[in-house]
Parts: C-alpha cells; structure tokens; sequence
C-alpha cells in the first residue's frame, strides 16, 4: 500500500488554485452542473461508484491545470463526455459507444472523433495518470485486512 | 515512423528488429533530452485497424464510406491502450523499462510509445558473449533480475503478456573493475526471428485467452532454459504442446483438476505421456540441482500450481547470493565490451 501512495503525488489538487477558482461563481457554477450531469449518466448506465470518483478526478485535474475557452459551454461539456468515456475505460467491464453515452439531455452533441480527440488532450494534460487511490481502495484493503482474520468476502480475492 | 518529433532522434544503424504491427524495421531513438537510447512501441487507437494493418504491404487506405460506418460505433481510444499505458506510466523499477513519453502520430491513427531501451536484447547477448553468458553465476544474477522485475508486474495487478529473449534488454557494464550486468523488461512487439521459437504457456496453447502472472512465469522458465543451455526450449511452434508433454506428461485431472473440463476436447487428441527426468532429457547434468528444480517449477502444467514470481525468488537456487549486493563477476573488462551501452542504472 505504500507504493500506492508513491503514485499519489501528481494527482494531489493544488490547494492555491483550488481557491482561486472558488472565487469563481461561474466557474463553480458550471462545474456543478458538469457533475450532475455525469452523475446523471453515471446513474443511467449503473456504473460503478469507483466511475464516478475517477472521472470528477479527471475532470477537476484537467480543470486545475489547463484553461478551456471562456464562454463556451461546449468546451466543458465535451470535457465531461471525455472524462467520463475514459473513467468508464478504466473501470468497467462493458463500456457503452461514445454516442450512447452523451444522453441524458446534453447540451451539445459531439461526433465521436471529437471526443477521441478530447479524450487524447485530457490523457495528455494529466501526464497519462490515469491510475489512481480512491476512498474505495481503502475499504477493500481493510476489508482484506479483516478477512485475513476469518471474515470471508469476495473483495479480498482481488487485493490479497 | 515518418514525423518524429524534435525530442527523438533516429538512430539510423541501431536497428531492433521488424515491427510485428506494421512489418517495418524497427529502430532505437535517442531521447535528446537525456541522452538515453528508447524504442518505439505501437498501441492502435482503432482496434478494427488491426486487421488491415498487420496485412501491411499492400495497405489499403479506409475509404470514406468505411469510415462512416465506423462512426456508428465508435468507442474512441481503446479500453486496452488507455489501461497500459496509464499503467506503464507509474511503473517505477530498475528491471522495467520506463516510459518515457507517449505521442499520437498526425492522423491519429496509433500511439507512439518511446520505451527505455539499453544494451542488447537477451538472444544477441547469449550469442555476443558466450563466456560470460555460460559462467553458471551469470544466469543466476540474470535470472533473479528478471523475476524481480516480473514479480513487480504482478506486485501491480499486471501481466506482460509477451516474456521473450527479445523483450529482455541486457546493458553490460564493464567501466568498473568488476563487470555488471543490468536487465530491463521491455515489451515490443517485434516478429520473433527466423526460428519460431514459443514462449507461450501451456493453457494459452491449449486455448485459454487470459493472460495472467502463471503464464508470464511459464515464459520465465523458457527463458531461464535458453540462458542455461544457449538454445530455445522450444524451437518451432507447431509441436510446442507434443513436446511439452513428452517432458512434463500429459495433463490429467490428478495434477490439474479440472483440466478435461478446459481442455478436454484438445487435450483427447494427446497420448497420455508420463513426466520425465527434467535433468536427463534437457542434458542439464551440469546444471546444478537447484536450478533444474526450480526450473520444473516454472514450466508445471497448471498454472495454478506453477511458481509464482516471489515464491521463485526465495528459491534456495538463488540462497547463494548476497541479498543485498547484485552479484559482481570478477572478469575483468578485457573480454568484448562491444555491446556495452551506456549504462542505465536507475539509482
């Protein structure tokens, strides 16, 4: 578990911009509305909380370190598409078409060699990290911890 | 291979071998930045290339009209690119090639991506330097490097995959008084040479599809063999699996329950062969006990019974070496250096 947190280091949020961007009610707003709306598709397509986390981690990372054009909705929510096509990548088992995934009344549609596009920008922006702790690596790892006592579970299969 | 960025230089006579993606000649690069040599591997962004591309020398351009349909259905980069490269991306060890940057090519076809590359694959350096590649103390230090660095693949939940002499770099360095050998696994993806030579772990031969640490040591023993005796284990592909059973035996539910329900429909048309005596049919009388031990270890039929990487590394094959001191030879740097690199030793 120590490695894991050896690979922390570049996703750690930078405080001081954190704070600037607080300061930002159209900012914050727009953000906002981003999450809901990914949380929205995340609830249609049943995916995994693990999605969910990865992908706003992804979206905040790439926000933090790169300005998208000011004004234009679109940018954003094609950031979203992206970032949540490439947490569903990671985590799933079967990952719906790029097409299928921009539901739930997004503002924009984009044709997927856009979001390809975009997804290759985004893996780019956040140094090909993509790997990451989650809050739920933990629970796994202590449910391990405790099944190593004679608590069976089907986590531990995977992280023992 | 045609743009390459400012960064990466082409080495021109340094060439790897022929790329098994687009059957062109591979060459190493120097990254500018560092001055260390890399070599490029492929990953298609579009997996329905895959076929077209390996068909190569006549490739057909996708016209238009396919390239509308694929739109249709278009999951945009791969799930398996996007998982192993952001794994390669925080792979941090001394026997694991590095990453050292990732480029799509213009029209977005494939990643490029620049591997760490040092010394000379495993099959150059048996063939360049058989006096130090027969010194018995060699292949021990050789071999635990290479499950160090195996073993640390599956310390992150990976696999290789492709475990072959060619994807086993060995940078020899003789600067100093006593002569150091450094291994680094790579994973290119290079057409094996004239001999078509198998690394593949039984149950992938028999069918299965998943890659897993079992069959990546299974490919540790072929390896481990050809270092010991300087020829492949396996040297053509088609009568891998008659061969493997003429050694080990064939299969039965005894020592690989549930094996018939598997494989039972392949494995029918295999006599039913007894194992043999590693040391006597392999002529390893000269190796020592030990080694042929841990060896059959590594080439036992069910994966599920097969030495894992750190299990191998506690092998008492390996209790003669100071666990803390790579092993030093003490030949001295006269014999050939010519394929000595500069070093990448990664503190």
């Amino acid at each position: 578990i120590v490695s894991a947190f050896d690979s922390e280091i570049d996703q750690v949020l930078d405080s001081d911009m954190i704070r600037r961007f607080r300061n930002d009610p159209g900012f914050v707003s727009a953000r906002v509305e981003a999450v809901n709306w990914i949380l929205t598709v995340h609830a249609y397509y049943q995916f995994r909380p693990e999605t969910a986390y990865r992908c706003v981690n992804y979206l905040d990372r790439f926000l933090l370190s790169t300005t998208l054009p000011k004004g234009k909705g679109w940018s954003l929510q094609l950031l979203s598409v992206a970032c949540l096509s490439l947490a569903a990548k990671m985590e799933e088992i079967s990952v719906p078409l790029l097409l299928d995934l921009q539901t739930k009344e997004p503002k924009f549609m984009f044709n997927p060699k856009t979001i390809q596009r975009m997804e290759l920008m985004v893996m780019a922006v956040l140094k090909w990290r993509l790997r990451l702790m989650t809050p739920f690596d933990f629970v796994h790892h202590f449910i391990s911890k405790r099944s190593s006592i004679g608590f069976q579970s089907e986590c531990d299969q995977k992280h023992v | 291979m045609d743009e390459k960025p400012q960064r990466f230089e082409k080495l021109d006579r340094e060439g790897i071998g022929t790329s098994s993606m687009s059957r062109q000649p591979m060459y190493k690069h120097l990254d500018t930045e560092t001055g260390k040599r890399t070599a490029i591997r492929r990953l298609l962004l579009k997996p329905e290339l895959q076929d077209s591309f390996s068909q190569s020398s006549g490739l057909p351009s996708l016209n238009a009209a396919q390239e509308e349909e694929e739109e249709e259905d278009y999951y945009g980069v791969p799930c398996m690119t996007i998982r192993e490269v952001s794994l390669l991306k925080i792979m941090n060890h001394k026997n694991v090639a590095r990453l050292v940057h990732v480029e799509p090519d213009n029209e977005e076809r494939f990643l490029r991506l620049y591997l760490e590359y040092a010394g000379v694959d495993l099959t150059t350096f048996l063939k360049e330097n058989p006096i130090w590649a027969s010194d018995p103390k060699v292949t021990k230090d050789l071999v635990k490097q290479l499950l160090h660095g195996v073993a640390y693949y599956h310390s992150v939940d990976a696999a290789h995959g492709n475990l072959r002499p060619h994807n086993v770099l060995i940078d020899i360095d003789s600067s100093k008084e006593n002569v150091q050998y450094n291994l680094l696994i790579t994973n290119l993806q290079l057409l094996p040479d004239t001999l078509q030579s198998n690394y593949k772990a039984p149950e992938l031969l028999l069918g299965s599809k998943e890659l897993s640490p079992a069959a990546d040591m299974f490919s540790v023993g072929c390896i481990f063999f050809e270092m010991l005796k300087k020829k492949p284990l396996f040297e053509t592909r088609h009568d891998q699996i008659d061969k493997l059973f003429r050694l080990m035996g064939t299969p039965n539910e005894d020592d690989w329950p549930g094996v018939t329900q598997l494989y039972g429909k392949k494995l029918s048309e295999y006599r039913q062969l007894k194992p043999k005596n590693l040391s006597k049919s392999l002529f390893l009388s000269d190796v020592e006990p030990a080694g042929v031990h841990l060896l059959s270890k590594m080439l036992c039929l069910n994966p599920n019974k097969r030495i894992t990487a750190a299990d191998a590394l506690k092998h008492r094959y390996f209790a003669d070496i100071d666990p803390e001191q790579q092993f030093k030879t003490t030949i001295t740097a006269t014999a050939s250096s010519s394929a000595s690199t500069s070093a990448s030793v990664i503190p």
